[in-house]
């Protein structure tokens, strides 16, 4: 009880509270993800590559796929102007290993989203749903768009879909 | 639009029960131990009610499979507090499973008892986990699961005629446990296109229904050779 009423302690105390939390609020995730690979959107598509080349899934399946490392190398096999970016690709490819993108854009487990849907019958843009993500030169590491239901129903609302869109079985099931 | 319903040929149906596990694996239903069975909380989506007739050795034994009717007067919709089972369009009553509170009181309305409550955390032998349905999802516990009549194969079937550019047809869309029957004792289709196999089925003489004095109007028909079911 004694310790209790000694102010520097009182003070002491708060201060180390304090420091935990300004440490905790720096080191706790902040909802953005490190990607393996600089990934520069906008100088692949300034160079004209479509999103379908590493995309390669979006108008047949219902996930749109990230590019395995053979995608890559194929055109960044070259060793003649390598760049650190280039050399991680090499090695992957070399020891056989996958790229340990980081998934961005992903809802829920009770949530089925199909791209071909949306691609092929909505026709919609990728940027509807991901934003200017093709305008982006640092690799991806928050949604661009929250996707939340809002947003989807917020769209489902203005456009004519197969059959109600307030269904709630078409997406959760 | 369609209206989706089943009919169940009770003279051919075996019992095998292999429409129960096709259901369990298209549908990602978890298994239950004994214990859990022992006190009644096993989940199936489909069950074979037996009945029994005569003395032994004359004994004739008869199989019903029970499945949700997916009425088209359902009870257990108008008993849920948080609108988490309703009616969609297409005639199949839908379970909501993220909006589920658990408070039970659609599975006290059904009549059928087709309803089943998630007890205990969904489990599978380890070997198992990969070879999920994708298509549907894993109920937590604490929720209600039903049949649905395979509403994900509707969807699934849908989107690959709309990507391969063809008409989507009525028979593209087939329940696993119809699709399983090895005595072809499950019909399925749509109850109001007079053409369809189902249609004519139910229309027959033989096509019973479950407690049809309750006016739930099943879309689940049994045909029978005696005139009466339980």
């Amino acid at each position: 009880m004694n310790l209790l009423k000694n102010q520097w302690f009182l003070i002491g105390a708060g201060l180390c509270g304090i420091l935990i939390l300004v440490v905790l609020f720096l080191v706790l995730p902040n909802g953005e993800v490190t990607q393996p690979i600089a990934f520069n959107h906008k100088k692949h598509r300034d160079n004209n590559v479509p999103c379908i080349v590493c995309h390669r899934f979006y108008k047949e399946e219902k996930r749109a796929g990230i590019p395995p490392v053979n995608v890559c190398i194929t055109c960044h096999e070259d060793v003649i102007y390598p760049t650190p970016e280039k050399i991680k690709i090499q090695n992957y490819f070399s020891q056989h290993k996958a790229i340990p993108w980081q998934q961005v854009y992903k809802v829920p487990g009770h949530v089925f989203f199909s791209h071909r849907l949306h691609v092929n019958r909505g026709n919609l843009a990728c940027k509807s749903c991901h934003g200017e993500v093709g305008q982006l030169e640092q690799p991806v590491t928050k949604q661009l768009i929250p996707l939340k239901m809002k947003y989807c129903i917020d769209c489902h609302k203005t456009v004519e879909t197969i059959d109600n869109p307030y269904e709630c079985i078409r997406c959760h099931r | 639009m369609p209206r989706w319903g089943m009919v169940i040929d009770l003279n051919t149906c075996t019992g095998c029960g292999a429409c129960i596990a096709a259901c369990k694996n298209e549908n990602n239903v978890a298994y239950s131990s004994p214990e859990e069975a022992e006190n009644g909380r096993a989940l199936s989506w489909i069950n074979l009610l037996p009945r029994y007739e005569g003395e032994f050795p004359n004994i004739h034994i008869q199989y019903y499979p029970m499945l949700c009717m997916q009425c088209d007067n359902p009870p257990c919709i108008k008993v849920c507090p948080v609108r988490a089972t309703y009616k969609a369009d297409n005639g199949i009553v839908a379970q909501i499973y993220p909006r589920c509170i658990g408070c039970r009181y659609c599975m006290a309305a059904c009549p059928y008892t087709v309803k089943y409550f998630n007890w205990y955390e969904p489990k599978w032998e380890p070997e198992m986990i990969k070879s999920f349905n994708p298509d549907v999802s894993l109920r937590p516990k604490g929720v209600v699961e039903k049949c649905t009549f395979c509403h994900h194969r509707l969807i699934e079937a849908r989107e690959e005629a709309m990507v391969e550019g063809i008409e989507f047809q009525e028979e593209q869309f087939v329940p696993a446990c119809v699709e399983t029957c090895p005595a072809r004792a499950m019909h399925f289709g749509d109850l109001d296109d007079p053409n369809s196999m189902v249609s004519k089925l139910a229309n027959s003489s033989r096509a019973v229904r479950f407690l049809e004095d309750l006016g739930t109007e099943p879309k689940v028909y049994y045909l029978s050779a005696s005139e009466k079911l339980i």
